[in-house]
């Protein structure tokens, strides 16, 4: 037996299934409107986007690659948002202690982990994929850090670190199920 | 495990059903039965005190404590 229900209090349903509901909406909207918002994009907008000042001709290749690697940050966010999705659904289920509600919550951090390492690296590959056919010299690497990468990278390790204290909750709990 | 469960004998010296005890303490019956095949990690206090109420004995009737077999060098010597 890996799952034992919380004690009463330990945890809010309606809170948990409101959340819940919010996760899986952004699961689906973020990857939605970004996919749009992306597609709309100009030639002279991804140039802008990845930091490229001085305007080039874009071929329809290097706008697929970079739609593609545009999209991976919020990809992988809305992967992990189904998994909190999926970990909330268990908190409302009375599962704070099952072993595919911590699995869940350690997917979760590690999908925004991704995320977070996705967008500090995908701006350096896109201004190498659109300067790819310039003329040499006017080829680009742009390196660039933001805080708000960082600390989501900083987030998602403190959930890590959280799920790993549920992992050792889950053992505990489940010895004590074996206690009459 | 040097620890023996003795629940069913007392249950069956004092002819007191499965069912009334589990109802007495509060337990199901098939943790009851895990506890009488001494298929549990341990027994609480209060459901110790339950069951010693109910059937009017000691701890000691219904757990029993059997030393584990010495080992070889030790028995020859």
């Amino acid at each position: 037996m890996n799952v034992s229900p919380s004690p009463a209090g330990a945890s809010s349903p309606s809170m948990s299934g409101f959340l819940g509901v919010a996760c899986l909406v952004l699961a689906v909207a973020l990857p939605a409107s970004s996919a749009h918002a992306l597609w709309a994009l100009s030639p002279e907008g991804w140039l802008a986007r990845a930091g490229i000042v001085p305007p080039m001709p874009l071929s329809p290749w290097q706008l697929g690659i970079a739609f593609v690697f545009g999209m991976l940050p919020v990809t992988a966010m809305a992967c992990g948002l189904v998994r909190a999705w999926q970990c909330l659904r268990g908190f409302v289920r009375g599962e704070v202690f099952g072993l595919a509600t911590v699995m869940h919550l350690r997917g979760f951090a590690a999908a925004v982990l991704c995320s977070a390492v996705l967008g500090l690296v995908v701006p350096a590959v896109l201004s190498v994929v659109l300067t790819w056919q310039a003329p040499p010299g006017k080829r680009a690497l742009v390196l660039g850090i933001g805080s708000s990468d960082l600390l989501m990278a900083l987030v998602a390790g403190i959930v890590w670190q959280i799920a790993a204290v549920f992992t050792r909750a889950v053992a505990l709990a489940e010895e004590n199920a074996q206690f009459v | 495990m040097p620890i023996v469960v003795k629940l069913d004998l007392v249950l069956a010296d004092r002819k007191v059903k499965s069912k009334d005890l589990a109802e007495y303490i509060g337990i199901t019956e098939a943790n009851l039965s895990l506890l009488k095949h001494g298929k549990v990690k341990g027994v609480r206090f209060d459901t110790l005190q339950r069951i010693c109420e109910f059937l009017g004995c000691q701890p000691g009737d219904v757990l029993v404590h059997v030393p584990a077999a010495a080992p070889k060098a030790r028995s020859a010597e």
